[in-house]
């Protein structure tokens, strides 16, 4: 295995392929500092290029770009509070706040920083499951994507902050939303009003793209100020001089990092479950294990982290079931797929015995492209920081312009422009009044999931799924995450209790 | 893979994707208009026509209209842009595609067991009756295989004939892999159940490797990675014919045993998916533009760097001209109505 994983990198240090993999990275930085058009749809755009290539040629220019457009939607999130990309969100809840605190530069440092971290451990884990992927895959059946979708909706506990009422009412919410379109199993028509656009549900990314980032605009425009509030010594200089600092703050928060790369790893492999999920479980953890959980959501250096660890760990997850049997683990993998057949591969056996070297070449690529982009960045950061120091009225109409391309261009439709609008409309609601819209989010995407692989794992095995292995096991996990917080604070009440009755003693 | 890389093909493939990335970003590279079949195409010459995909980029509807495009761009000297818009199970598109110009400019490719077989059955969401369309030209004829898992109890269709329980997999109702299961199990009256729900393909794949589901029905060329890998076992083309990687013994549809009433039905079934995948255009398009799109298409089709490239990728094409194409509209249309009855229950 060694000696294909030495070839693996000779073959993508060769000079054409190390060129088109750099091309891929500059057209991946660019797609992903842009709102809504997304990784999976470049992809597309880009599989005619590869018809000539060969396969480590094609794949160093596809994947260099598809791990990059992760890695550069954080820089769009931390500065301007607009997802680069629907796997971007998290980043904007406390990377965003660290911006209008002048402390651009130190979130952008931590967040690229974990970013190529979570690349690194990403791979390391696809290298490593290389002899055991398919009985890997293969244990994953629909009962263990329903009890994952469940351990996910468990962090609404964790996302929901002070206000577990509210958290609940969002989350609720949010399964609601959820139900909009067909159902799964039977294709009958829920609150679809006749219109036909109703009919795939409510769209990801348009949703995201107005909670997050038309929430942010819309205050933006009202504040009539600059992004970075304009404290004395708050300066570009002065932000940007914070960039060391995060990457500091990545290497003094190493558990943190490992852990998010676990589970956007983790996540990753189970088709349909994807980065709009995978981020927020990162951050809910992070949350949960941190010793400052109320400062989540107002700049905690720990969220900004975890949530750049997670975003890149999860394309290698997600080329895991790729390789190992041609089923794709998400949007972005699924094109990939096309791209093993037109460079003549069949994922599958092939690519765990002759051909590889060339899953080799592919892990390679993903580390590269990730700590050139994140070297790159670093050098485009002082002009980028400097936007956000521009009058608020001067940079909002190029941030709506922003928004509206990245709404439209997800599925070409008007309507998803106007959910944007609604949903921006109800991002600032929330933030007035502060009700949490992490669950909200959560609960949408989970609760679609959650109600087909219920189903879906009943119609095949009736109520014996219950009892599978791995079931029970992330059932205990769920367990754990919702008792030990409370443990844990209840443990500290009576902590300060009895602080409070010494001090009582002592006066 | 150590073999010394084409350095001089590979750099070709570079150059275009600087020119390709510099389309993208808005520099418009005017192409010369070649020479144009007849004389039809003055009206669409240095036009730019849209062909609509109703799925989501990256999938077969919408990497065969990538492949076909620039070759179909240069036989009519036009600008061809790729556009997705998905939405309803590609009917979305489709619906809007009748109110369009009916001047050439706006195409479409459709998914004929899909939004065909929608129509057919008067399913909701389906606007449009199949002959309302414009037919330009079939781009790929849409062949299912029935697969199970290599594993599995059943190995051939006698064994799923005589099974006591067969359970398949599907995405739901009115998917391509609903239908076709649903009504060769109602045709040949197979006991069981179509378990729906899964969210894609590759989740029902997986499901048939693992063994909780027996078969499945999915799209022919997509299947023969597994098939080669082992992992999954053909047993039945639902089609006209059987590729040449495939086994001899697989039978084709055609080739079992039926009654004159289980053939009927089948034959519209076969029908439905030799209308396959074709561009389409709004109803009662201009004639001229008909003409040359018809021309032209029929020309690109038979480019031979276009043949080479689709079995470099695996997409076989299989060109049909628009005026078969509705000629089997017409025979779709004239099926007996126990087939619209059966479909009106699949979707």
């Amino acid at each position: 295995m060694l000696s294909e994983a030495i070839s693996g990198l000779t073959q993508v240090f060769q000079p054409l392929p190390l060129a088109l993999m750099l091309l891929g990275v500059a057209i991946g930085f660019v797609v992903g500092i842009l709102p809504g058009l997304g990784g999976a749809v470049t992809l597309a755009l880009m599989l005619p290029f590869t018809f000539d290539m060969q396969p480590v040629e094609a794949f160093a220019f596809l994947l260099g770009m598809w791990v990059v457009t992760s890695t550069t939607g954080d820089i769009t999130s931390v500065l301007f509070g607009v997802p680069g990309e629907a796997t971007s969100a998290a980043t904007v809840l406390d990377g965003h706040p660290m911006t209008k605190r002048g402390e651009g530069g130190r979130a952008l440092g931590a967040v690229l920083f974990s970013s190529a971290l979570g690349a690194v451990f990403g791979a390391l884990v696809l290298a490593l499951a290389i002899p055991v992927i398919r009985p890997v895959v293969l244990a994953f059946a629909p009962p263990e994507f329903f009890a994952l979708t469940m351990l996910g909706l468990t962090f609404v506990v964790a996302l929901s902050g002070k206000h577990l009422l509210k958290g609940f009412i969002m989350a609720a919410f949010g399964l609601l939303v959820a139900l909009v379109g067909l159902d799964p199993q039977e294709g009958t028509q829920r609150y679809t009003f006749e219109q036909l656009y109703l009919w795939d549900g409510i769209g990801i990314v348009p949703l995201v793209v107005g909670l997050f980032g038309g929430a942010e605009v819309l205050q933006l425009m009202l504040s009539k100020r600059s992004i970075a509030r304009a404290e004395p010594g708050a300066t570009p200089e002065a932000s940007l001089s914070g960039v060391g600092q995060g990457i500091r703050d990545v290497l003094h928060h190493w558990p943190l990092v490992i852990r998010s790369s676990a589970i956007g790893t983790g996540v990753g492999i189970v088709p349909g479950l994807g980065g709009s999920v995978a981020q927020f479980m990162a951050y809910g953890a992070a949350q949960q294990s941190s010793k400052t959980p109320e400062m989540f959501g107002k700049g905690a250096v720990e969220g900004v982290i975890a949530s750049g660890a997670v975003n890149n760990a999860k394309d290698s997850g997600s080329l895991i079931p790729t390789i190992g049997f041609g089923i794709p683990g998400g949007a972005g993998s699924a094109v990939l797929l096309s791209a093993f057949l037109i460079v003549g591969l069949n994922p599958g056996e092939e690519m765990l015995t002759t051909s590889l070297d060339v899953t080799f070449s592919m892990i390679w690529v993903t580390v590269l492209a990730n700590f050139i982009a994140v070297a790159a960045a670093f050098f485009v950061l002082k002009p980028l920081t400097k936007l956000t120091f521009i009058s608020g009225p001067l940079l909002v109409p190029f941030l709506l312009l922003l928004l509206a391309l990245g709404a439209y261009t997800a599925s070409n439709s008007f309507a998803d422009v106007l959910v944007m609008i609604v949903a921006a409309i109800v991002g600032v609601i929330c933030i007035r009044y502060d009700w949490p819209r992490v669950p909200f989010l959560l609960a949408v995407v989970l609760g679609a999931l959650a109600e087909r692989y219920l189903f879906l794992s009943y119609s095949l095995f009736e109520w014996d799924w219950l009892t599978r292995p791995i079931v029970l096991a992330i059932a205990a996990v769920m367990v754990l995450a919702i008792v030990g917080p409370i443990v844990r604070r209840a443990r500290a009440r009576s902590r300060v209790r009895t602080a409070e009755q010494k001090s009582d003693v002592s006066a | 893979m150590n073999t010394a890389m084409p350095y001089r093909r590979s750099l070709r493939s570079l150059i275009a994707l600087g020119v390709g990335a510099g389309v993208l970003s808005g520099c418009s590279s005017d192409s010369e208009p070649a020479a144009s079949g007849g004389g039809d195409c003055a009206s669409l010459e240095g036009e730019t026509i849209t062909i609509v995909v109703p799925y989501e980029p990256g999938g077969g509807y919408d990497s065969y209209t990538r492949l076909v495009a620039p070759y179909l761009e240069e036989e009519i000297g036009a600008t061809i842009a790729v556009q997705n818009q998905p939405g309803a199970g590609g009917l979305l598109a489709l619906n809007s595609l009748r109110a369009e110009d009916a001047d050439g400019t706006k195409l479409a490719i459709m998914n004929g067991v899909g939004a065909g077989g929608s129509s057919i059955a008067g399913a909701e969401g389906a606007d449009f009756a199949l002959d309302d369309f414009t037919y330009i030209g079939r781009v790929a004829s849409d062949p299912s295989l029935l697969v199970t898992s290599a594993a599995g109890e059943y190995q051939t269709f006698d064994d799923i004939l005589a099974a006591d329980e067969f359970r398949w997999g599907s995405t739901g109702p009115g998917a391509e892999d609903y239908v076709t299961s649903s009504l060769i199990s109602a045709v040949f009256d197979i006991p069981g159940e179509v378990v729906t729900g899964f969210p894609g393909s590759g989740e029902t794949e997986l499901a048939v490797v693992q063994g909780s589901i027996d078969g499945m029905s999915g799209n022919l060329t997509s299947r023969r990675g597994a098939v080669e890998d082992g992992t999954q076992t053909p047993v039945l083309v639902v089609g006209e014919e059987s590729p040449d990687w495939l086994s001899d013994d697989v039978p084709t549809v055609a080739e079992l045993d039926t009654t004159e009433e289980q053939a009927e039905l089948l034959d519209a079934h076969l029908a439905l998916i030799e209308l396959g995948r074709p561009f389409i255009g709004p109803p009662g398009m201009d004639e001229a533009a008909t003409s040359c799109l018809r021309t032209a298409m029929a020309a690109a089709m038979e480019n031979p760097e276009l043949v080479q490239e689709s079995e470099e990728q695996e997409r076989e094409l299989a060109f049909l001209p628009g005026d078969e194409l509705e000629g089997l509209v017409q025979d779709l249309m004239d099926a007996p109505p126990a087939y619209s009855e059966l479909l009106a229950t699949l979707y």
